[in-house]
Order: C-alpha cells, then structure tokens, then sequence
C-alpha cells in the first residue's frame, strides 16, 4: 500500500484547498489507517494549518516606519496641485 | 493648505493598517515599506479621480493591492531560473515506488502554543525563506493570510491546479524543514 503515500499527502494537502471527492476522502481515510507515515504527515499539516491561522492573529502590531511616512508626507506636498 | 494637512491625515489614519496588510504579504519589512509608499504617491497624484465610491481605505488597500501583484510578478519573473527547481517534482521526499524515503513522525503540540511560540515564528520565517519564489508567494498568501484561491491565482498568473500543486510542495518542504529543526521531530 506504500506506492500511495505520494498521491495521499497531495490528497492530505488538497484537503485543505478542496473538498475532496467521496472517492478520495475514502482512498486517504483508509490508508491513513494502515500507513503512519502519511497519518502522521495529514496530523502535521493540519496542525500546520491551525498555527498559522493564529499566528496571523496573534501576530504583535506593526507600525509603517517613521522615515517612510515623513518621506510620503514630503513628497506628496511638493506635487504641484 | 488643505491637501498639505490630509495627507499627514490619510498617513496617520492608514498608514499603519497598509502597511501591516503589505507586510504580512511579502513578509520584508523594507519592501512593505516601499510599497505602502509608492500606494500614497500613486493615490495622491489620483485624487482628483477618487469618487468616493468606496471608502477611502478600500480604494488606498486596492492599490496596494495592485502594487504587491506587480511586486510579486516581478520576483517570480526575475526568479525564472528558480523555477527549474519549482517545478521538480516531489523526488526529494519519495522514493520510485511512491513510498516516503524517510518515515513521517507524530508531530504533537498545539496551535494555541505553537503560534506564540518565538523559536516556531523564526524557524518557520526561515524554512519559508528557503522555498522556491513561487511556492513562497502562494504558500503565504493562502495559508498565513487566508486568501480566497480565486484571489491568489490572479495575484499569481496561475491555474488552481497550479495553485494545488505548489501547495503540495510548499508543505512538504515545510514540514520537512521544521522537523529538521526539531519540530514535531520526535513523539
């Protein structure tokens, strides 16, 4: 069952990019059971997907540095009406 | 004198907010810098032109909007050579059975934990770092900004299959860099 392992992680990786068909959802959820290699490697990637998502959220405040908006301030003065 | 004192106005209330949406983008602080600069420029010489249809800060973000999918376009043209590497495929992870050449391992820990996580955040910049210019560009904006596929194939110039595909290898090479790093590299 290994030479599936390729074709599960693009169909571990679709899954979160599609809905995959019953077909597939099938074809992935059984050789999951078997294969811990690519049960371990849909685990990782959905955890990979989650702390993403919140890292994005968590993520601490950025500020436009100073020199750059005193740089557009200026410029944009200096433009002719 | 009007105009003088808005756009001190338009940078104090905007400012910011372009440019965090820039730099959670391209993720280089310079570049986000430069676009957000080059977005008020752009949006001041056209004024005028402003209907007012749409708030001023979604007519400012879809400029910037505009700018960063040049700037990407850019990079993924100039990185042509680049996408020799892109565009092999996944034979560094499988062997020629289609069978993974090194065992997966558990990876157990928790998103809450793992995003305010310093060591991850760094690690994970770097190994982001390392992908090919494409798979980069796709990979945050997909997954770290949670753009809709539709908008992320446009910013792209590339099929949703295309965007499937480079998914598929930007994770791959992620979670094989952050193993490498001891995340998730013993149970």
């Amino acid at each position: 069952m290994n030479h599936f392992c390729q074709q599960a992680s693009r169909l571990a990786s679709d899954r979160l990019e599609r809905r995959l068909s019953l077909k597939e959802t099938l074809r992935l959820n059984i050789h999951c059971l078997i294969c811990s290699s690519c049960r371990h490697y849909a685990d990782a990637l959905r955890l990979l997907h989650a702390t993403l998502r919140k890292a994005h959220e968590v993520e601490p405040a950025q500020e436009l540095p100073a020199a750059t908006r005193q740089y557009i301030i200026r410029q944009c003065q200096e433009q002719p009406e | 004198m009007t105009h003088n004192s808005n756009v001190e106005a338009w940078v104090s209330a905007w400012g910011d907010f372009l440019f965090r949406y820039a730099l959670s983008r391209v993720q280089d602080r310079d570049i986000a810098a430069d676009l957000v600069q080059e977005t008020f420029l752009a949006a001041w010489k056209g004024r005028h032109s402003f209907k007012g249809e749409a708030s001023r800060k979604t007519w400012l973000t879809g400029i910037l909007k505009h700018k960063i999918t040049d700037h990407i376009r850019q990079q993924i043209r100039r990185r042509k050579l680049e996408m020799a590497l892109d565009d092999d495929p996944v034979s560094p992870w499988f062997q020629d059975d289609h069978s993974w050449r090194e065992p997966q391992q558990a990876w157990h820990d928790s998103p809450d934990r793992l995003a305010h996580d310093r060591d991850f955040r760094l690690t994970l910049e770097s190994c982001l770092h390392r992908l090919p210019a494409r798979q980069r560009f796709v990979f945050i904006l997909r997954e770290i900004n949670g753009d809709s596929t539709e908008d992320v194939c446009k910013q792209c110039d590339i099929s949703t299959t295309n965007l499937h595909v480079l998914m598929h290898r930007a994770r791959l090479a992620l979670r094989h860099c952050l193993q490498s790093h001891g995340f998730g590299a013993s149970s």
